[in-house]
């Protein structure tokens, strides 16, 4: 259960971006985030959402966009989108694949009612 | 609406404390490795029989991580080597800030080599990177031969794994054969190594590549 200390490292990002007197106008944060990134979407969500109540950031919700896994294969040069933990060239079915996308873990921007 | 673009990683505070460990460790050359698995599968033990066979040919120190307790702090200083025990107190993994605060009670310029043993965890270490030059997991027999499936990432960013409690596969329901298959599915890379604790068969093959880590390293 590690998304309470990721929920923790966005809300102390958000902080060095607004000031104390802004968190209030806080209404959202878009986020990417990989599907190989380790993170469970609904589990960040909560864990945000429990460490925001009862703060001046109280009414910011997570915008998340769910990055794909993509690689591209040593073999045969092309690239595909690979399922959650088969590292498996769909195309040719070889397992020299290099994943370019699938891991971010990022806030993108913070969106503020002013 | 006013929006901010910020563009930072989640990350970036563990991931820049990390790269202080990593400049840490090259500047004392001193070689590192995150040692993780599920709970139980014999971490402390290999361990163990690595410091046994490794005792008195290079200068090793350990960072124990659990969740409670200094029991394998204990069982560590027993080799009468530098150990240091983080306790996270409910923390499912160690970050690069615990680390680093642990590198204070380690005397760093006589180390070669540092084993640094995670929380018993297959899936939240792998987010942490600690500064280490490698992850090794181990995955024991008694636990299946389905975890490199069911715990992809984790396999995916370690270099080597360790299959432990070899000794015990005629008594469980696991297929080393399928086991390494696994591994291999999820990490073509991957370094495999079979050992049992109890009867110290593969310790020594383990030990050796562990400590010739050092002497590429140097």
């Amino acid at each position: 259960m590690h998304e309470m200390s990721i929920a923790q490292n966005i809300v102390d990002i958000i902080r060095e971006h607004v000031t104390p007197d802004r968190e209030i106008l806080v209404r959202s944060i878009k986020m990417k985030v990989g599907e190989f990134s380790g993170v469970v979407r609904e589990s960040l969500e909560f864990c945000f959402t429990s460490l925001i109540h009862d703060t001046p950031l109280k009414k910011a919700t997570l915008q998340i966009e769910c990055v794909p896994i993509r690689a591209s294969c040593g073999s045969c040069k092309q690239t595909s989108s690979l399922e959650y933990g088969i590292f498996i060239c769909p195309q040719c079915g070889s397992n020299d694949v290099k994943l370019l996308s699938g891991t971010e873990l990022q806030i993108e921007t913070i969106e503020i009612d002013e | 609406m006013n929006i901010i673009t910020i563009e930072r990683k989640v990350m970036e505070k563990n991931d820049e404390i990390a790269r202080q460990n990593r400049a840490l460790f090259s500047q004392h050359g001193i070689f590192v490795f995150n040692l993780v698995s599920s709970p139980g599968s014999g971490k402390t033990s290999i361990l163990e029989r690595t410091l046994e066979y490794l005792k008195g040919k290079v200068q090793i120190a350990v960072i124990e991580g659990d969740v409670q307790t200094d029991i394998d702090a204990k069982r560590i200083a027993l080799y009468n080597i530098p150990v240091v025990q983080i306790v996270t107190r409910g923390g499912c993994h160690l970050d690069a800030q615990l680390v680093h605060d642990a590198l204070n009670n380690l005397p760093l310029p006589n180390i070669k080599i540092l084993i640094i043993e995670n929380v018993g965890n297959l899936v939240c270490p792998a987010n942490y990177d600690l500064g280490e030059s490698m992850k090794v997991v181990v995955a024991s027999t008694t636990e299946g031969d389905d975890k490199p499936l069911k715990y992809p990432a984790m396999f995916r960013i370690a270099s080597a794994l360790i299959v432990n409690k070899i000794d015990l596969v005629p008594y469980v329901n696991c297929d080393l054969k399928r086991l390494e298959r696994n591994a291999l599915q999820i990490n073509p890379q991957l370094k495999i190594f079979e050992t049992s604790c109890t009867t110290n068969q593969g310790i020594s093959d383990w030990a050796e590549w562990l400590a010739s880590r050092v002497h590429q390293h140097s």
